[in-house]
């Protein structure tokens, strides 16, 4: 039997081998996808660990431990403590201790002094040496530029405590002479070793200051008052990998757990190590959802085309089958004889398929066993299409099959099948928009059902259109194009091969369609996220000092803008962005459909005119004030100021002595801010600050000189009810709870402006300081520049000016327009603005084609072009199949006085009508599937989505696509009707 | 094996058409012994190859019955008639290479035809080579289709017929498209199987001279055996119901409607022509026709 069955393949070589094909490509197909999985995989990890910030590889504990005093872990205790809890396998333990200290050769500067394990293996040491002994000390480069010194020299150095109503640091304790050995620069500033601890910000910050390396002991032995240590578990590379996202999580979690569990500890260790999985893992498991949508429909049509091939082959081979069944052989014998080129050519296709699918796949590595279920099911599908394709012949009747008309009793059946898969097609559709889009389990071949029902539909219609054709060219004279109407309308497998080519056409403009409206979508969010063409990432001491840098450089407001987000925030509370509004016309990328009013409205609803801020700028402040009120209690009454260089943060300052009945006079010293503060508010604060409290402000002066500075207009803030009198500002407190509250100077509209993409809840938005400021929505946005599409964007001048936290800023950016100059980082640098960093939209989306979602798509792309192979393999198989059989119809018409030429193209326009179907209702099918799932096919990582995500494709994008698939198809058709012999 | 009897009685065959029913068998009467030969003669459409195919049980009879050997076909199960098929029965189809699988040799052809037979018990099989051997092409076992004249690919489609040594060949148009050299070499073989094995043959022909070769030949129209040659002489044959088909010859004198009566004396019956219902009165009356 053997014998027979290799000599069946021999005899129809060309059938085996596209059998062969077809099951080398379904194979490919099926084990393409787990193999690509594991790729995308890799790329997903590497990708997010170059993105992910120190926090989210390290898990530090930290404490400060203060000298002399029994803190709840003296430093020792710590020490052995923390690391057996934070042993984690595949990370390094690192321990660190600092303190601020002064040289006290240079008193108006601190730098930190710290030791941190290992320090110099990460080190280049740029002059002298690292450290070998005690009171030896590194500096980085610019502590020696800015105290002068170098290695060998001998630095006197103290330790510095903060005053913060002076702002300035101040020595403590006895001097320590250190010899400097070396001068130093980080190998890797960012690398996961140095932590979470800022050792080398970009610019000089006064209140930070640089960083100085010495001994553990030089550490221990040197006076200080306080100690911040800290232990550090980061990653070490090959620790986080896609096979180990949840060992780690496991390992992260457990150490937590077990730092909890210790005795006398009320630190916890700090990590975003879960943030960064938890990234890995959404994008792994959108890949995991994306990569079969794109593959199921090839395999799918693997199955369909061998499917197709071996009952038209089948067909063809009908008398040979009705023979065997003559003969009395059995019915396994038969089948062996009837299946067995089948099974043999599907073997020998799917191991090359399977290293074929690994092969397709760029960086796939060794051999994946994990692919090979899924191989064997592509397998099993293609074995199972081909054994139900003969199934008609092996259970028709031997007179039918030696006649040669097997097939008519099967065509009720294939109408059944066919009606079935429409109605299935439409069930998974409702289903799908009707669960919401989500495309999970069942809802994942919703697309290659779409596209399949189209198809069937179409081939439907071919056979009646086709006839019409037919009689029409006859009547024209046109007999070539009339015979091969009548082949397309007359032949089953015409038909079939017109669902298989229609299908192959939709996979394509489908994956070309949700491959450009991915595209679109990725640029929109990252211009929208953007926010401008370049966005500069800076290094800046507060607020103040953001904005006046960027003002200084560019003095017009032509190329430059700040900007910075608001941190914190309610649940479920947008984003807040606070820019420099003025500048945000000049600055900002905007489009119509960001919002509906003309850009360069924004700025002036969001900074409209206001009053000046009220500047101090001698040594104290006093406030003259009569409590007409109080329940019981304390009240007693604070000033914040914030110096107007930014330099130093805002303060608050208690005035003194605590409020009594009758007026009184309140005043504090405010040292530092000789050079100028703005008055951020008055505070009214105690236990007997709530309801039912009430005072008037008669006046405030500067001291020193003693101005008075009352201003002319007040604003109070929540729960504050202000009324202007003759005799000062009535300030009542209305609401039941005791605690503090503030009143401002008229220097920013209150409620503050925004512009947002939803209504505001409760009237608010929460502020720098995290308290809710009263808030009105000025504007309505559809897209917030530099946010995306759900935030408020509101002046960062008057959030500032209503802020009472400390000034400080983190992600603080500067926005550039295009005009920006070439210099432009250093204009800012030289305003104390250091860049640390920088994007644009074009890096954004470089960051969102590197998520799963793209990664899906490219493989959808790659799936597609099998399909497009798969379609021309079954092109040539029907064809093949077609020259075996002998044309014999054509060939009696040849010998009845057909001429050769009409009968050529008979032959060529019977497969050319079918492509040009597919040409025809292959865009169609595409489009009915994309108007079922188009709109839910994810395409980021985070759920977010695109400022202004595109319904449809470009044309473009899906032409030539559709061109090329036309072409492949055009060719394969006259190609295979090369050298047919019609005699 | 010895050849196996073949009783066909008032078969009758109907084919369920679109277009409507088609009667191709209206009530058959044939008998034949074992181990005799016999030609089926008869114009296209007159239900010799339905005759055959219901003989090979690829079809069921709707009415009638029919017997080869003991075996009553319409009573059988599909798969005993395969299994009759692959062991008493031999099929030669029309077109010598209909019989053959073009991708396997002789020797390959005939073996398969033997595979039925090979795993039933009581059943000895020839070689192949000696089934090659019995019809004429002795040494080929390892030809295939496409090396082969027209008449060795008969001969060789005849030895897959008789390749599981049935007792009832059945071989549909041997010798068309053949030449008189290849018809006799075909013929010939036919002979010398039914010679040595005593298989019975019905073979299905247009050719006359075939019949006559073969000693007995039965002439079926319009659905029925409507006259038999034995031995150079050529008879009607009363049919299981009493109807008698007049040679067609004769039928073009007395068309279908023309009354006789029928008049027995001294031994033979005289039909004597009538009016013809609704048709012209012939003059001359029918011929004398013996007992």
């Amino acid at each position: 039997m053997i014998a027979l069955v290799l000599g069946m393949l021999a005899a129809r070589r060309g059938q085996a081998i596209t059998l062969v094909l077809l099951s080398l490509v379904a194979t490919a197909a099926a084990a393409a996808g787990p193999v690509y999985l594991k790729a995308v995989d890799r790329t997903i990890v590497a990708n997010q660990l170059a993105a992910a910030t120190i926090g989210e590889q390290t898990l530090t504990i930290g404490d400060t431990v203060e000298r002399f005093q029994q803190s709840q872990i003296a430093s020792a205790e710590f020490e052995d403590l923390a690391p057996p809890a934070l042993t984690l396998p595949g990370f390094a333990l690192v321990y660190s201790g600092e303190y601020h200290v002064m040289n006290v050769a240079h008193p108006n500067s601190a730098d930190r002094l710290v030791f941190r394990d290992g320090a110099c293996e990460h080190l280049v040491v740029v002059a002298g040496r690292c450290l070998m002994a005690d009171d030896e000390i590194v500096v980085v480069e610019r502590i020696a530029e800015r105290t002068e010194v170098a290695p060998g020299d001998v630095a006197t150095m103290k330790f510095a405590v903060y005053n913060a109503l002076a702002l300035r640091w101040e020595p403590a304790g006895d001097p320590v002479r250190l010899t400097v050995v070396g001068v130093v620069r980080p190998r890797d500033a960012g690398e996961p070793f140095w932590g979470v601890h800022a050792y080398f910000p970009p610019g000089y910050q006064d209140g930070l200051g640089d960083v100085a390396f010495t001994t553990r002991q030089t550490l221990e032995r040197m006076y200080h008052e306080e100690q911040s240590v800290s232990v550090d578990a980061y990653a070490l590379p090959g620790t986080i990998t896609a096979g180990r996202i949840g060992a780690v999580r496991t390992d992260v979690d457990g150490a937590i757990k077990r730092y909890a569990n210790l005795e006398n500890q009320d630190t916890i260790p700090a990590t975003d190590i879960p943030d960064l999985l938890d990234r890995i893992e959404a994008d792994q498991r959108l890949a995991g959802q994306l990569v079969p949508l794109a593959a199921l429909p090839v395999v799918l049509l693997c199955w369909l085309v061998i499917f197709t091939a071996v009952a038209y082959g089948g067909q063809a081979s009908s008398t040979e089958i009705g023979l065997l069944a003559l003969r009395g052989l059995r019915l396994p014998t038969r089948w062996w004889l009837t299946t067995g080129e089948i099974v043999v050519a599907v073997l020998v296709g799917a191991p090359l398929g399977y290293l074929a699918g690994h092969a397709l796949v760029p960086g796939a590595g060794d051999v994946d066993a994990g692919a090979l279920p899924y191989a064997l099911v592509a397998v099993a599908g293609a074995l199972f299409a081909g054994f139900a394709a003969q199934r008609a012949q092996l259970a028709a009747p031997i007179v039918d099959l030696l006649r040669r008309t097997v097939g008519k009793t099967s065509t009720r059946r294939v109408v059944v099948a066919e009606a079935a898969t429409v109605v299935l097609a439409a069930a998974t559709a409702v289903e799908l928009r009707l669960g919401g889009g989500l495309l999970t389990g069942s809802a994942l071949v919703v697309p290659a059902l779409m596209v399949l029902a189209t198809a069937l539909l179409a081939a439907r219609v071919v056979r009646p259109v086709a006839a019409r054709l037919g009689g029409f060219a006859l009547r024209r004279g046109r007999v070539g194009l009339a015979l091969s109407a009548w082949q397309v309308a007359r032949r089953p497998g015409a038909q079939r091969l017109a669902v298989i080519l229609v299908m192959a056409v939709g996979v394509l403009g489908f994956a070309a369609a949700a491959t450009d409206v991915a595209a679109a979508a990725r640029t929109s969010r990252a211009e929208a996220e953007a926010g401008a063409t370049r966005v500069l990432s800076v290094q800046a001491a507060s607020r103040t000092t953001l904005l006046r840098g960027v003002r200084a450089a560019d003095p017009v407001g032509e190329w430059a803008m700040a900007a910075t987000q608001i941190p914190g925030g309610a649940p479920n509370e947008p984003p807040r962005l606070a820019v420099d509004a003025a500048r945000f016309a000049a600055v900002a990328v905007w489009k119509p459909a960001y919002g509906g009013l003309p850009v360069t409205e924004l700025g002036p609803l969001l900074h409209p005119p206001a009053g000046e801020p009220l500047i101090l700028r001698g040594t104290g402040v006093a406030i003259d004030a009569t409590l007409v009120a109080r329940p019981t209690g304390q009240v007693r009454l604070a000033v914040y100021v914030a110096p107007i260089d930014g330099r130093s943060l805002r303060t608050r300052v208690q005035l003194d002595p605590p409020v009594h009945d009758g007026a009184g006079t309140y005043s504090a010293s405010t040292q530092g801010c000789a050079a100028g503060c703005r008055l951020v508010s008055i505070e009214v604060g105690g236990f007997a600050a709530r309801s039912g409290a009430r005072l008037r402000l008669h006046e405030v002066r500067q001291l020193g000189p003693d101005t008075v500075v009352t201003p002319d207009r007040w604003q109070g803030g929540k729960d504050v009810r202000i009324t202007p009198g003759n005799d000062g500002l009535g300030i009542e407190l209305t609401s039941p709870q005791s605690g503090a509250y503030q009143v401002y100077p008229a220097d920013g509209p209150y409620p503050l402006p925004v512009a947002s993409s939803r209504p505001l809840t409760g009237d608010a938005v929460t502020g720098f300081d995290r308290q809710p400021v009263p808030a009105v929505r000025a504007a309505e946005l559809a897209v917030v520049p530099g946010l995306g599409r759900d935030g408020v964007l509101v002046d960062l001048e008057y959030a500032d000016r209503v802020a009472l936290d400390t000034g400080s800023v983190s992600g603080a950016q500067v926005w550039l327009s295009p005009t920006a100059p070439a210099d432009a980082a250093e204009r800012l640098a030289a305003q104390g603005l250091g860049v640390i960093g920088e994007h644009s939209p074009a890096t954004l989306a470089a960051g969102f084609a590197a998520q799963s979602p793209a990664h899906a798509l490219r493989f959808a792309i790659l799936a597609a072009g099998l399909a497009v192979v798969l379609g021309a393999s079954g092109l040539v198989l029907v064809a093949t199949v077609d020259r075996r059989t002998g044309d014999n119809d054509l060939r009696a018409l040849r010998a009845q006085g057909l001429r050769r030429r009409p009968a050529r193209r008979a032959v060529r326009w019977s497969y050319l009508l079918v492509v040009l179907l597919a040409a025809v209702a292959g865009p169609l099918a595409a489009a009915a599937a994309w108007l079922v799932v188009g709109d839910y096919i994810p395409i980021f990582t985070d759920g977010g989505g695109a400022a202004v995500r595109p319904g449809w494709p470009r044309p473009a994008a899906v032409v030539w696509p559709w061109l090329a698939a036309v072409a492949v198809l055009t060719a394969t058709a006259i190609a295979v009707t090369r050298g047919r012999r019609l005699r | 094996m010895n050849g196996l009897a073949v009783a066909c009685r008032r078969v009758v065959h109907i084919y369920r058409a679109e277009a409507g029913d088609v009667v191709a068998l209206a009530g058959v009467d044939l008998s034949i012994s074992p181990g005799e030969m016999l030609a089926l003669v008869g114009p296209s459409g007159s239900g010799k190859s339905t005759l055959v195919a219901l003989l090979a049980g690829l079809m069921r009879p709707s009415a009638g019955r029919v017997h080869v050997g003991t075996y009553d076909l319409g009573k059988l199960s599909n798969a005993e008639l395969a299994r009759l098929r692959g062991t008493e029965i031999g099929v030669v189809l029309q077109g010598a290479a209909r019989n053959l699988l073009p991708y396997a040799n002789l020797w390959r052809n005939v073996w398969l035809a033997q595979r039925r037979a090979a795993r039933t018990a009581g059943i000895r099989l020839d070689d192949p080579d000696r089934i090659l051997d019995l019809v004429g092409l002795p040494g080929r076992g390892k030809a295939r289709l496409d090396q082969l004249s027209p008449g060795q690919r008969q001969r060789a489609a005849l030895a897959v017929g008789i390749a599981a040594g049935p007792g009832l060949l059945l071989v549909d148009e041997p010798t068309s498209q053949l030449d008189s050299a290849g018809r006799d070499e075909v013929l010939a073989a036919i002979e010398t199987v039914n010679a040595e094995r005593g298989t019975t043959v019905v073979v299905v022909t247009h050719d006359a001279d075939v019949g006559t070769r073969l000693g007995r030949a039965v002439t079926m129209r319009d659905g029925r055996v409507g006259a038999e040659g034995r031995d150079g002489q050529d008879f009607a044959v009363v049919a299981g119901d009493g109807t008698i088909q007049l040679p067609p010859e004769v039928l073009g004198e007395f068309p279908p409607g023309t009354l006789f009566t029928v008049d027995r004396a001294d031994g033979s019956v005289t039909l004597l022509a009538g009016d013809t219902v609704g048709l012209p009165r012939m003059p001359d009356p029918a011929p004398r026709v013996p007992d």
